[in-house]
């Protein structure tokens, strides 16, 4: 019975990611919606960064082989005026995997997603020449950074440091559509972006008494865009090697683990988004975004955590109005250990996006499949 | 079983409440200029017409009548060259009228002389090159019979004279149906299953059955000759062409068509059928007449209800589109009703004080993301 309803509801999400696959009533701005958490766990949390995987000497002990992969599961109710919609997405968001090597070292290898670029929104019908039209605009892609990393231990075990690169690629296809709704005239033309560009990032992460703290700084190289417009199958405007600095980022954190099968864990990331060049150009219109993450975990048994953690998120995206548009995240989390192989982390998280008058609530459900192996030849040659 | 089809269904039903919903949430937060659609109105700026006849031997319906302004023969050809006139009893020609209306016409016979040709054979040549006579069919001045058709399966006798039987298998090419009465048309089927023209030759109790080999009709205009430059006609069974050219550099360049709309008011029409189809052609080569050359895939079709429509309407966008993208194709468009050998159908169209025009509407391209 366990095994139809699992295979029903997998069959129920396809249909309905193939159909409708939206993210974000926000995501058609700019560079998309900043994904700075990936994996159910951090997401769980609150939305950690620099004390998780996105920290590349996360985590200050690695003995076992370890491979994880997340899928992100999006309603999204988004509300302008007295209108109302809701738009459903499912996609992968992370795969990743990491080795212990001799001497306390240790690689990995990361794909995963930074920005979204999925929408789907519709105009108001209008009218012109006694005939009523509304556009429909779709949106797919995003960029994606594809990272190797490496990190090592000192210090038994209480303090770890890791370097990642990251090439970034990334790609979105508009299809705007207009259609004349008397005649059922439609007309379509195409917007495709792609971009390419390399991001370095450095990590930390050390254990002190009853506190952990973790910290990175991600830096990004100049990248390249390239775009073009299609209209009726001809390439009607284009442009190739605009040059693009995404800003900086920063972030840190603390766990506090004086408490037994207890941990407070507070977390932030802040990204200068206005030193952001384009075409060696400031872009003005953004704002430096800062996240807020403080949440709690607790295991009732060994291998049954409860997490919970509250979100606060100013994205460097302003409204239309010129208002910032921000973010409000209750999450919640936990883990079911499978014998044998490792673990399935799962969290919920209901998130309040608004800016003036375009407001969302989303609902979002992570999974993320963590596979563990232990290496016993190993573990006896290295001692680790 | 029942719990799982429940599920989907509910699934579906969701991905409709989701899907059907087109509120503008988050449209004006794309951050991007978007062209207000502009409209234009255009006129041809060369209109050309005429008629032309043309073989109807493809018809799926021979048309028999005649009016002021039309008139239609049937020519058909049996494969008797191997018939026994010996013991002939009796000889019966047999139509299948679609439409019957009473018509009175008469049977000849075509002389021998006149090898026409089913699929080129026209009021004046009887095939690509060769000229009748006499426009309108060469046949024996002998009247075989006078026929009314008052039924919709019509049995004509033709008689066994031995000199007449004589002349249909050595000296003739078929039997000729001209139309007496005025004003009336009739319709016969020709290429429907077990419905063409046949001829039954009798002998005793035995009967040998015909089916025509070769059928057609062949159509005169008579005191149609519409204004080359000034009328715009449209026909079929005596097409009546017409081209348009419209001149399309007062919309801007690298635009999007989202609306092109040809339409044609219309003045008068006359129509063996309640509906007919009136088509667009895209015409392939600078003007040249009645000799200029066009696509033989029509480009848009259209349903003309002749008791209710006053105006004709056709989406030409993409023609438009493909006009703006390479100017040097726009040769114009060629309008006439369709199929050109249907039954007789003529539209004319109202040129004064507003005639046909194209109704444009176009938006520029979206911006790209990044500037």
């Amino acid at each position: 019975m366990r095994y139809f309803h699992i295979k029903n509801t997998i069959i129920g999400l396809l249909i309905l990611t193939t159909l409708i696959n939206a993210q974000s009533f926000f995501s058609m701005k700019s560079f998309g919606e900043e994904l700075l958490s990936n994996n159910a766990t951090a997401l769980g949390l609150g939305g950690l960064v620099s004390l998780h995987r996105e920290n590349p000497s996360f985590p200050l002990v690695l003995n076992k082989t370890s491979f994880y992969a997340s899928v992100l599961s999006n309603l999204v109710y988004g509300k302008y005026r007295e209108n109302g919609r809701l738009i459903y997405d499912v996609r992968p968001m992370l795969v990743e995997g990491k080795i212990p090597l001799p001497y306390h070292f240790r690689i990995g290898v990361r794909l995963s997603e930074i920005f979204n670029q999925n929408f789907d929104v519709y105009s108001e019908t209008t009218s012109f020449a006694g005939y009523h039209y509304q556009r429909h605009v779709i949106g797919k892609g995003g960029m994606y950074r594809i990272g190797i990393n490496c990190s090592k231990s000192f210090l038994n075990n209480k303090f770890s440091c890791g370097f990642e690169y990251a090439k970034i690629l990334g790609q979105s296809l508009e299809q705007w559509t207009f259609e004349v709704l008397d005649r059922n005239y439609i007309t379509l033309d195409t917007v495709i972006t792609g971009y390419s560009t390399h991001n370095l990032k450095f990590g930390v992460f050390t254990d002190v008494s009853f506190l952990t703290i973790g910290a990175i700084f991600e830096n990004f190289l100049t990248g390249v865009i390239n775009s073009k417009v299609i209209s009726h199958n001809t390439i009607v405007d284009s442009i190739s090697g605009l040059k693009f600095n995404l800003p900086q980022g920063f972030g840190a954190g603390i766990i506090f683990n004086k408490l037994t099968n207890t941990k407070f864990y507070l977390d932030i990331f802040y990204r200068n988004w206005t030193k952001t060049l384009i075409a060696d150009t400031v872009v003005t219109k953004y704002q430096n975004s800062i996240k807020y993450s403080l949440a709690l975990e607790h295991w009732f048994m060994e291998s049954y955590p409860l997490r919970i953690g509250m979100r606060y998120y100013l994205s460097y995206l302003r409204d239309y109005q010129n208002i910032p548009i921000k973010e409000y995240a209750l999450t919640t989390g936990s883990r079911i250990p499978i014998a044998n192989f490792g673990a399935f982390d799962y969290s919920l998280e209901l998130i309040r996006r608004f800016g003036k008058e375009t407001k969302e609530t989303i609902g979002r459900i992570n999974f993320s499949l963590a596979f563990e192996e232990s290496w016993k030849k190993r573990t006896r040659r290295w001692g680790y | 079983m029942i719990r799982r089809y429940c599920f989907l269904i509910i699934l579906l039903l969701v991905y409709f409440l989701v899907s059907c919903n087109k509120d503008p949430i988050g449209f004006n937060e794309l951050e991007r200029e978007l062209s207000v659609p502009l409209t234009q109105t255009l006129y041809p700026i060369e209109q050309y017409c005429y008629g032309k006849n043309v073989p109807l031997g493809w018809a799926d319906y021979l048309v028999l009548g005649k009016n002021n302004e039309y008139e239609s023969r049937i020519l058909l050809k049996f494969p008797i060259d191997t018939l026994t006139l010996d013991g002939i009893t009796s000889l019966n020609l047999v139509l299948y009228p679609y439409k019957y209306n009473g018509i009175n016409f008469d049977i000849y016979l075509i002389t021998k002389i006149s090898e026409w040709q089913e699929n080129s054979v026209t009021w004046n040549r009887t095939y690509e090159g060769q000229s009748w006579l006499n426009p309108g069919g060469d046949y024996y001045p002998h009247l075989i019979t006078n026929v009314d058709l008052t039924t919709d399966s019509c049995i004509i006798s033709i008689g066994v004279n031995p000199a007449l039987l004589d002349t249909l298998r050595n000296y003739a090419n078929g039997f000729i149906l001209i139309p007496t009465s005025n004003g009336l048309f009739a319709t016969i089927n020709s290429r429907h299953i077990g419905k063409a023209p046949k001829l039954i030759v009798e002998y005793g109790v035995t009967k040998k059955t015909f089916t025509a080999v070769q059928d057609a009709h062949i159509i005169k205009a008579i005191n149609l000759t519409p204004d080359p430059y000034q009328d715009a006609w449209l026909g079929a069974g005596y097409p009546f062409r017409t081209m348009l050219k419209f001149d399309l550099d007062s919309i801007p360049d690298n635009t999007t068509i989202v609306f092109a709309e040809l339409v044609l008011p219309v003045q008068s029409s006359f129509s063996l059928s309640d509906t007919f189809d009136i088509a667009v052609w895209k015409v392939l080569e600078p003007y040249f007449a009645s000799f200029t050359s066009f696509a033989d895939n029509r480009f848009a079709q259209s349903r003309f209800h002749a008791a209710n429509d006053s105006i004709i309407k056709f989406d030409l966008r993409n023609i438009v589109q493909f006009w703006k993208t390479k100017p040097d194709s726009n040769f114009g468009i060629l309008i006439s009703c369709y199929p050109q050998n249907h039954e007789i159908s003529r539209v004319q169209l109202r040129t004064n004080p507003v005639g046909p025009y194209l109704k444009v509407a176009y938006i520029l391209p979206p911006e790209r993301r990044f500037k």
